[in-house]
């Protein structure tokens, strides 16, 4: 049996294409049918905000991008639209903009339990659809309870920054590669593919890369 | 979203999908007729 297709996913937690993506990619994987190894990488959007921010993303792309409100507006609900069409209800009335340091090193230390995943999916619902806070240590820890965590453990690692380096190294591997915008997708350590795509670009990148592993087999036999 | 010149990977896919770079996530003008507008630019159809 051959090894799964590794797919490396550079994304933010406060990122709507990360989440859009992530169901497109999931819908691609599943046309592809073959078994794909998924890992997470961090990736700061705006490192920043603070944890505290006094307002919404509205507030946040108004004050600090000087778009004017009713743009903003629009943007929001075009992107809300994009989202139920893959079945996530965004409610941007009830998303608390934030800082993401600590979720990403959430992410990280699920990844040493193998729940890196389940975590991912957790951080993004919370945010996006939840309205819940994806800055603060416990809030972090009351979500990382949901997926199996420990909660004294999650608050020990926050607070003592045992997974911060991880973070900064995964941002530094992104530019490294050149990569200025998320979600991005790196398929067998080969393809990238950059942003929130539709469905049979995963699957047909996936298909590529299990094509040219098959291929030495083929050659030999 | 990707300096291309700087990847070590085979991009693929549409390389105007919608991604958040920097604190922005702006939705692309990406539809069909923006496709053919490309393409009339660069003398392909």
């Amino acid at each position: 049996m051959s090894e799964p297709i590794k797919v490396d996913i550079w994304s933010d937690v406060q990122c709507p294409w990360c989440y859009i993506g992530k169901r497109k990619f999931e819908d691609g994987a599943a046309q592809f049918g073959g078994d794909v190894e998924v890992e997470y990488h961090s990736f700061e959007l705006a490192p920043d905000t603070p944890v505290d921010f006094d307002g919404s993303p509205r507030d946040f792309l108004s004050q600090r991008k000087g778009i004017a409100l009713d743009q903003v507006d629009m943007m929001l609900d075009r992107v809300t639209s994009i989202a139920k069409d893959v079945g996530l209800d965004y409610d941007y009335d009830h998303v608390h903009q934030t800082n993401t340091v600590k979720a990403h090193e959430l992410l990280h230390f699920a990844k040493s339990k193998g729940l890196q995943l389940e975590m991912k999916e957790a951080l993004l619902k919370a945010y996006f659809v939840d309205g819940g806070h994806v800055g603060r240590v416990a809030d972090l820890a009351e979500l990382a309870v949901t997926v199996g965590l420990d909660r004294e453990e999650v608050v020990a690692v926050l607070e003592a920054n045992t997974y911060l380096a991880d973070v900064k190294a995964d941002v530094a591997q992104a530019q490294a590669y050149g990569i200025q915008g998320v979600p991005f997708f790196v398929i067998d350590g080969k393809y990238g593919i950059s942003g929130a795509q539709e469905a049979a670009a995963f699957a047909g990148a996936l298909e590529q890369a299990r094509s040219e592993r098959d291929a030495p087999e083929r050659d030999a036999s | 979203m990707t300096d291309v010149a700087a990847s070590p990977f085979t991009m693929v896919g549409d390389p105007a999908a919608a991604a958040c770079v920097g604190d922005s996530c702006l939705i692309p003008e990406h539809h069909p007729q923006a496709e053919v507008n490309r393409q009339l630019d660069e003398d392909l159809v």
